[in-house]
């Protein structure tokens, strides 16, 4: 029992706590601030696995930007306050059971190959081997992935501009 | 499975309950935003997977690293793509519940 498998458990309990209650929501804003929770708390267990870059990544990108990006979204559609259109349709047992199968599969399958032949956990190598694989062996589709964003950018323009607008 | 020490199969339980949080929260939401918010939880215990696996099975390649960083990168254009939608059909429909959205129904 170590710190870091302390922190692992609290970051979990966080984790699925705030999703949980991002499920049971009904306001829409109010989902979106559990979403950047949960998402923050994701970022505390790539510190614990050592992905440090990612965990920065994570809270820049995620918490920073998408998070921000959902909150302008739910600003421009719907009324603050007024509560409600965030609830769940009628569909909520079977999707509970669908779920839970899912999550209990996918589980059950980690658990069966995740334990077998365990690596003794190293050092990665860090920020620096990261950038030099990033632009080193994985250079095509870290320049296909900003090609990705620069679609995404000009597609999201086309769509949210006005009718008749330039 | 042990509580202590924390292994793979924790990251990975974990990670399967976030992703059926996720999928369940994809499956019954009424509004447009609250769905994509949940596509973001399941890519978000994707992304915790490749990350685990990366630390756990082999420390020495950073390819789980690498990839859960595209994934980022293309959840973020999926997120600004998908909010641009949605206030697209907001401006035309007056609507963001999924329910409402037929246009391409015959």
């Amino acid at each position: 029992m170590s710190l870091p498998d302390i922190f692992f458990y609290l970051i979990s309990l966080a984790l699925l706590g705030s999703a949980a209650a991002m499920m049971a929501s009904s306001q829409v804003f109010r989902q979106a601030v559990y979403l950047a929770i949960s998402l923050a708390m994701a970022a505390g267990f790539y510190v614990l696995l050592q992905a440090e870059l990612l965990a920065a990544v994570q809270i820049l990108v995620y918490v920073g930007a998408v998070v921000i990006l959902i909150i302008f979204a739910i600003m421009l559609t719907q009324q603050l306050g007024t509560g409600g259109g965030g609830g769940a349709n009628a569909l909520k047992a079977p999707a509970l059971l669908v779920g839970l199968a899912l999550a209990l599969g996918l589980a059950g399958f980690g658990l069966l190959r995740g334990q077998a032949q365990e690596a003794a956990p190293g050092f990665a190598g860090g920020i620096q081997a990261l950038g030099r694989a990033l632009l080193g062996w994985a250079a095509l589709p870290f320049e296909l992935s900003s090609l990705a964003l620069l679609g995404a950018l000009v597609g999201a323009l086309a769509l949210a501009r006005k009718e008749g607008e330039p | 499975m042990s509580l202590f020490p924390v292994g793979l199969g924790h990251y990975l339980l974990v990670s399967a309950l976030l992703f059926g949080l996720g999928a369940f929260g994809v499956a019954t939401r009424r509004n447009a935003i609250s769905a994509l918010m949940s596509t973001e939880l399941m890519l978000s215990a994707a992304c915790i997977n490749f990350a685990a696996f990366n630390h756990f099975r082999h420390p020495a390649a950073l390819g789980g690293q690498v990839f859960a960083l595209f994934i980022i990168a293309m959840a973020a254009a999926e997120a600004s793509v998908g909010m641009a939608l949605v206030v697209a059909l907001f401006r035309q429909k007056r609507a963001v519940a999924l329910a409402d959205i037929d246009l391409m129904k015959g």
